[in-house]
């Protein structure tokens, strides 16, 4: 289910922001309009999903239970950045045969960083993934600026997804906008938006 | 086969005639040495209060942690041996974020007391047959538990002993100033106290059975609840229940 995501995030000043569309899509056919693709890892780090639901699903809530665990044992929750690297070591020793189809954007109030199934890891400062990326790349990297204030970064984000919701087929539905607080260190739903077309 | 009496007590798995297991007993009693820890139900949570005994000066009392979190919504105090305590805590852990992994809910409070229990029964010499092979523990667990939990059922409470036995309390005083502490919560508790009282109660009781004076550095106190979870007390919110116990 679903290889169809536009799923965006970037740093600036304030923090990181995200934003993901809702699309659940089988080939040519959308399973749901309504599909939660941030899932809460710890207090501090939220996870994007693209790729296969079930895959992400499973792996993410894994990780989110093994970071409790750390945190339980070191007094604060581990950054988003030792959790993707986790998440990487873990899913590069998975057998190849299985298929697994992970696409994460983690991220905390200072991180962000990407992981997948080929055990890739990237830390960066903007990362769009999922088939509506490209059209969402072109409007982030037109938008960007890093001491953008957090209205800003949220529209910016917002109409990345929202751009690449109209250009590919297999993104669309809800639209969700995360915001990770340096203010707070938390992160935190900013807009949720169920108005494309 | 006759064995003298005092020979019944070295072994963990052989009764005695009059039908008892010393070692387990033993370790009860270990659980007498231990400070004290309190816990106390209310209808809006649990209050957990532990003494800390700081037998230095030099001591940085900070580093000794008597209350532990098992799960956002679960926690417990301990009293004896406080190593043995935290390989129970540890399989608590582990087996809370396993319940949420695999049903997405919290643990029930129940079946988390359940699972220490389980453990803390399976000490033994011939234990090769044990779910998961290998020996972990040949003696019992010289430590109990209270563990505070807030879940469907509301606010827990229970208490674990080292006999694998565990009991719901509404409130319960264990370690050395036990007895008389069960004694004082015996007269003073309400079932419909307010958490804020059961707190001042918790405190209170804690302070008449310690030897030393009571401050922030020689007490430990957590609560859970339902919009709060379990929370370990900062400094300041331990002193501001303490000004509030009638002198």
């Amino acid at each position: 289910m679903y290889h169809g995501t536009t799923t965006v995030a970037f740093r600036f000043d304030g923090g990181t922001m995200c934003c993901v569309d809702s699309r659940a899509s089988l080939g040519n056919f959308v399973g749901s309009y309504s599909t939660e693709k941030a899932i809460p890892v710890s207090r501090t780090t939220l996870g994007t999903m693209a790729g296969s639901a079930g895959d992400c699903t499973y792996w993410l809530r894994l990780l989110s239970a093994t970071s409790k665990l750390a945190e339980l044992e070191t007094g604060f929750p581990p950054s988003a950045r030792r959790n993707a690297e986790y998440l990487a070591g873990l899913l590069s020793r998975q057998d190849k045969n299985l298929d697994l189809s992970v696409g994460t954007m983690m991220f905390d109030d200072a991180t962000l960083t990407y992981a997948d199934n080929s055990g890739a890891c990237l830390a960066g400062h903007l990362f769009a993934v999922g088939s509506g990326s490209p059209y969402a790349y072109s409007v982030l990297d037109a938008g960007y600026r890093a001491d953008l204030n957090v209205d800003e970064a949220a529209d910016l984000a917002e109409k990345a997804v929202r751009t690449a919701a109209a250009r590919d087929a297999y993104s669309g539905g809800i639209v969700n906008v995360y915001f990770a607080d340096k203010a707070t260190g938390k992160w935190r739903r900013l807009r949720r938006l169920d108005d494309l077309p | 086969m006759f064995m003298a009496k005092s020979e019944y007590d070295r072994g963990v798995n052989t009764f005695s005639p009059e039908g008892r297991l010393f070692q387990v007993e033993y370790a009860i009693q270990a659980v007498k040495l231990g400070s004290t820890s309190i816990g106390i139900k209310t209808a809006d949570g649990v209050v957990l209060a532990v003494e800390k005994r700081v037998t230095s000066t030099l001591m940085e009392s900070s580093s000794i942690e008597k209350v532990m979190e098992i799960d956002s919504h679960c926690g417990a105090a301990m009293s004896g041996l406080i190593a043995d305590a935290r390989t129970l805590v540890d399989h608590a852990r582990v087996e809370a974020q396993n319940h949420r992994f695999t049903y997405d809910e919290p643990m029930p409070t129940t079946a988390l007391t359940q699972s220490v229990c389980d453990l803390a029964l399976s000490f033994g010499e011939d234990s090769e047959e044990r779910e998961g092979g290998g020996s972990k523990m040949s003696r019992p667990f010289g430590v109990a538990l209270l563990v505070a939990g807030y879940d469907d059922d509301g606010a827990q409470l229970y208490y674990a002993d080292p006999s694998g036995t565990f009991t719901q309390y509404k409130a319960k005083a264990m370690g050395s100033g036990g007895e008389g502490a069960q004694s004082n919560l015996q007269e003073s508790y309400s079932e419909s106290m307010s958490f804020a009282d059961a707190e001042v109660l918790a405190l209170s009781t804690l302070k008449q059975v310690m030897e030393d004076k009571l401050t922030t550095d020689n007490v430990d106190v957590a609560s859970v609840t339902k919009d709060g979870g379990f929370h370990v007390y900062t400094e300041a919110e331990i002193t501001a229940v303490v000004a509030r116990i009638a002198a």
